[in-house]
């Protein structure tokens, strides 16, 4: 009688161990019920591969539970420090954003017509203007400064005003005595046909109408990846 | 006439078309040693299933182990290749900040006075200032430059230091230097809010003071 290798199950052969063996031996060593024989070792077997295949199933789902994405907020709030953050909640979080802050003026009062141009980098290429505001620290005495974003193609010979395309369909306003254009009543929108800004854009953003004694005027604009 | 199972190949006898086989052939089958019979069959297999477990149970340790969260300082250093971000590792870390600049003057030297403003977006709402520091082109001939940092509430005048709070001790570039030092900022009064105004004013000239900008760092409160 010889063995497996692996289980050591009692193995017959007809080539000279089953001589003498007798038929009840072999039932008995086949599928006898005391601890040795191969139907109880190989029940054993089954029952130690059953443990280990719902020990592994619990793991995994120990490891599926704690693979557990970071929301938005939680991306932007910085809260949690066993959450994973993926490429689409880190896009719409704070940190997806940048901000630009261009100046038109500083202690002398706006007088109309003032610009600033920022020319768009390789990093924001495609990307979409998603919130405008302007500032200013000294208030209009007398009318409301506006101000607009006009977009230029990359590589035109100038800036002029045939290549212009407005990326605001409203202006923004900072009501005369106001500091913010957040708190004026009619609030800047931004255009979808011109929100997407490319590789060497050139954004011109301009004051169009001055108010008077108005000071350290500045708009902020923010940007967001395109989806 | 014999058959064989699906998965295992085991041979299987039918009690009546296979009425007639003897014996011998039954137990050679069933419980032969020689390559081929059942239980060679069924113990290559138990040896295969018993591996497959036992690296399958490996790997999922292996995963566990891979789910390491990079901390803050090497989120900064980006020197890991195998640790992930959470949130609060990305918000710590120099990742985390954001840096305005905000030039006070040019060629003209300093007079004193002279101002710049921030306006806080929503994206920074609640953050802190970490750090502000001031760097000049020219450095000051006599005297040392010196400047604050106050914010102001929605839409009150920023120009009045009565209507603001001081986020920070004042900033000094000391005579013949090109910077201040870079000092944390430990203040209750350093956090900001959308549309809070930064103002940032130059309240010692010096002397043939060019170029002055400051650069305040902002960062999510941990």
């Amino acid at each position: 009688m010889g063995q497996t290798n692996y289980l050591k199950l009692k193995a017959f052969s007809t080539s000279g161990c089953i001589t003498g063996i007798t038929f009840y031996q072999y039932v008995n060593a086949v599928s006898g019920s005391d601890t040795g024989d191969n139907l109880f070792i190989i029940d054993k077997w089954s029952g130690n591969v059953s443990g280990s295949i719902s020990g592994i199933s619990t793991s995994a789902v120990r490891l599926s539970g704690s693979i557990v994405y970071a929301t938005v907020e939680q991306t932007s709030s910085g809260s949690s420090s066993n959450t994973i953050i993926t490429p689409s909640s880190f896009r719409d979080s704070i940190y997806g954003k940048n901000i630009c802050i261009v100046q038109l003026n500083s202690s002398s009062s706006l007088i109309g017509g003032e610009i600033n141009i920022v020319e768009i980098p390789t990093s924001l290429n495609g990307w979409e203007l998603e919130e405008v505001n302007a500032f200013c620290a000294g208030s209009s005495t007398n009318g409301s400064p506006t101000f607009i974003i006009e977009k230029f193609p990359a590589g035109v010979s100038s800036l002029s005003d045939s290549y212009a395309n407005s990326m605001l369909t409203n202006s923004i306003i900072i009501e005369q005595g106001k500091y913010d254009s957040s708190f004026s009543s009619e609030q800047p929108i931004i255009s979808e046909r011109y929100k997407t800004v490319t590789q060497g854009n050139k954004l011109r953003i301009k004051n169009i109408i001055s108010g008077a004694s108005v000071t350290y005027a500045s708009v902020s604009l923010v940007f967001i990846k395109a989806t | 006439m014999t058959k064989k199972t699906t998965n295992l190949k085991l041979t299987s006898y039918n009690a009546v078309t296979d009425s007639g086989s003897l014996v011998y052939n039954y137990i050679n089958d069933v419980s032969g040693s020689a390559t081929g019979e059942n239980l060679l069959l069924i113990d290559t297999f138990a040896g295969q299933a018993n591996s497959s477990l036992v690296n399958l149970s490996a790997s999922i340790v292996t995963i566990n182990n891979k789910l390491i969260f990079a901390p803050a300082t090497v989120v900064t250093t980006g020197m890991s290749t195998s640790a992930i971000i959470s949130p609060s590792g990305l918000s710590q870390s120099d990742y985390g900040k954001r840096s305005v600049s905000i030039t006070l003057n040019t060629s003209a030297s300093l007079l004193g006075g002279e101002m710049g403003f921030f306006r806080v977006p929503s994206s920074l709402n609640g953050w802190i200032l970490q750090s502000a520091a001031v760097s000049c082109a020219g450095s000051s001939t006599s005297g040392n430059p010196t400047f604050s940092v106050f914010k102001y509430a929605n839409n009150v005048n920023p120009y009045l230091e009565s209507t603001g709070t001081k986020m920070s001790a004042s900033i000094t570039v000391a005579a013949m230097a090109f910077e201040s030092s870079a000092s944390e900022i430990v203040s209750t009064a350093s956090s900001i809010f959308t549309e809070n105004k930064v103002r940032v004013k130059c309240v010692v000239s010096g002397s043939s003071v060019r170029y002055a900008t400051a650069t305040l760092v902002f960062q999510k409160k941990p």
